[in-house]
């Protein structure tokens, strides 16, 4: 049988509750779904390594539950969308050590003319589409993308959803709408359930 | 007062001002981040030794160094051996000023690095740069404003420095004497009221300077920002 592409089973604290979450899926993108508070952004964090967590992490049969974060070359869209303010778009796109300013991706994202900007001169939909064009150009081992379509508008949101399903790489969607995850053909773990 | 006098007493003002702040950056940097961002055990006692300058009368300070520093200390007697003397020389001024002022530069850079955005620095290290890199790459320079301000009220408050620095380092005319201690020597002579106006316009210019280089580069900052 072929192997586990996630294989995610972590303890962790959710306001005063201890959680235990377990992501098992052969699929190559996971979506996590559910009514807020339930502890989703929390337990992308933890993945990412972020937040202090117990359990194992193995993505594709590689375990991470031991590395450190900024040794798991995963690429994380923020639900805020969150752009570093001293730098430019350009600057903030080609933040990931080894990115390549990816064109088609900022031409398909209608980036172009903002590349030279500041990000407090953008709208929302702009840096999302930013930090989306930023993930992409740096993929690595994992995507975890946070509420990514949040601020987008329909054409924007269909043109983000085209890129990430042409994106052969592990991914873990998370949004409190079904239709983005489907749209993607997540397998989708509820955690209202 | 001469106007030799008069360019020695600016010249070693603006040397403890300047070396003051030089000799602080660093430490006032490493111990606002520690501050700012760690919880230890003994960070209360770590507070109270930094922040003892700030509370106590500078004399006090200065007396607490010469102690310290003097030639009959263990220390003194080190660093004699050495050759390095530090009462009475331009040197323990400089370590007077920079102790009595280095609490406010911690306090501002301890503020500016409270202040960031810590989800920041979470995506520099996802993005796989360590936390040391990441400091560099986002918490100094989006810290820069807090610091910069940090270096001008240290220099601004060396140049200034009286108390401390007259004990440790004493009002040696032509090696020692700041404006401050010339002010404070010429109010002491009949005659001296309008040489010491003239020290006190120096005096102000130099400060006010600091902070109109500060607003410029402060301004620099936020424009680069837009």
């Amino acid at each position: 049988m072929k192997d586990l592409v996630f294989d995610i089973s972590l303890n962790l604290q959710i306001g005063l509750e201890k959680k235990t979450f377990e992501l098992k899926s052969h699929h190559q993108r996971l979506g996590i779904m559910g009514p807020s508070g339930l502890g989703k952004t929390t337990l992308a964090r933890a993945v990412l390594g972020l937040v202090p967590s117990s359990g194992k992490i193995n993505i594709s049969s590689l375990s991470y539950s031991s590395v450190k974060v900024w040794d798991r070359r995963f690429s994380y869209v923020p639900q805020d969308s969150k752009l570093i303010p001293h730098l430019t778009v350009e600057e903030n796109i080609l933040f990931t050590p080894g990115a390549n300013l990816p064109i088609s991706i900022i031409q398909l994202l209608g980036l172009e003319h903002l590349l030279r900007r500041m990000p407090r001169h953008l709208s929302g939909g702009e840096k999302q589409r930013v930090a989306l064009a930023r993930a992409l150009s740096s993929p690595g081992n994992l995507m975890i993308l946070d509420e990514p379509f949040s601020a987008l508008d329909r054409i924007n949101r269909q043109k983000a959803q085209d890129l990430l399903k042409s994106m052969q790489i592990p991914m873990i969607l998370i949004s409190h709408t079904r239709e983005d995850l489907e749209i993607l053909g997540c397998e989708i773990l509820n955690l209202d359930q | 007062m001469m106007n030799a006098d008069l360019s020695s007493i600016i010249e070693s003002s603006l040397l403890v001002g300047f070396l003051a702040t030089l000799i602080s950056l660093i430490p006032a940097i490493g111990l606002g981040w520690i501050l700012a961002r760690s919880d230890f055990r003994l960070k209360a006692l770590l507070n109270l030794v930094i922040f003892f300058p700030m509370v106590s009368p500078p004399v006090v300070t200065g007396f607490v160094l010469l102690k310290i520093l003097g030639r009959n200390s263990v220390i003194g007697q080190g660093l004699g051996l050495m050759g390095v003397t530090i009462p009475f020389t331009l040197t323990g001024a400089v370590i007077a000023s920079a102790l009595v002022s280095f609490p406010l530069f911690v306090m501002m850079v301890r503020a500016s690095f409270s202040s960031l955005d810590r989800s920041l620095e979470e995506y520099s290290l996802t993005a796989g740069y360590s936390p040391w890199k990441t400091f560099l790459k986002i918490s100094l320079p989006l810290s820069w404003p807090g610091i910069l301000a940090g270096a001008v009220i240290c220099f601004a408050r060396s140049l200034g420095e009286f108390g401390a620095t007259i004990v440790l380092a004493g009002d040696i005319e032509g090696k020692t004497r700041t404006i401050s201690m010339a002010i404070y020597s010429l109010l002491d002579s009949p005659t001296g009221e309008s040489q010491a106006a003239k020290l006190l316009g120096y005096s102000l210019a130099f400060s006010l300077t600091g902070l109109a280089v500060y607003e410029f580069l402060n301004h620099r900052f936020w424009k680069r920002l837009e």
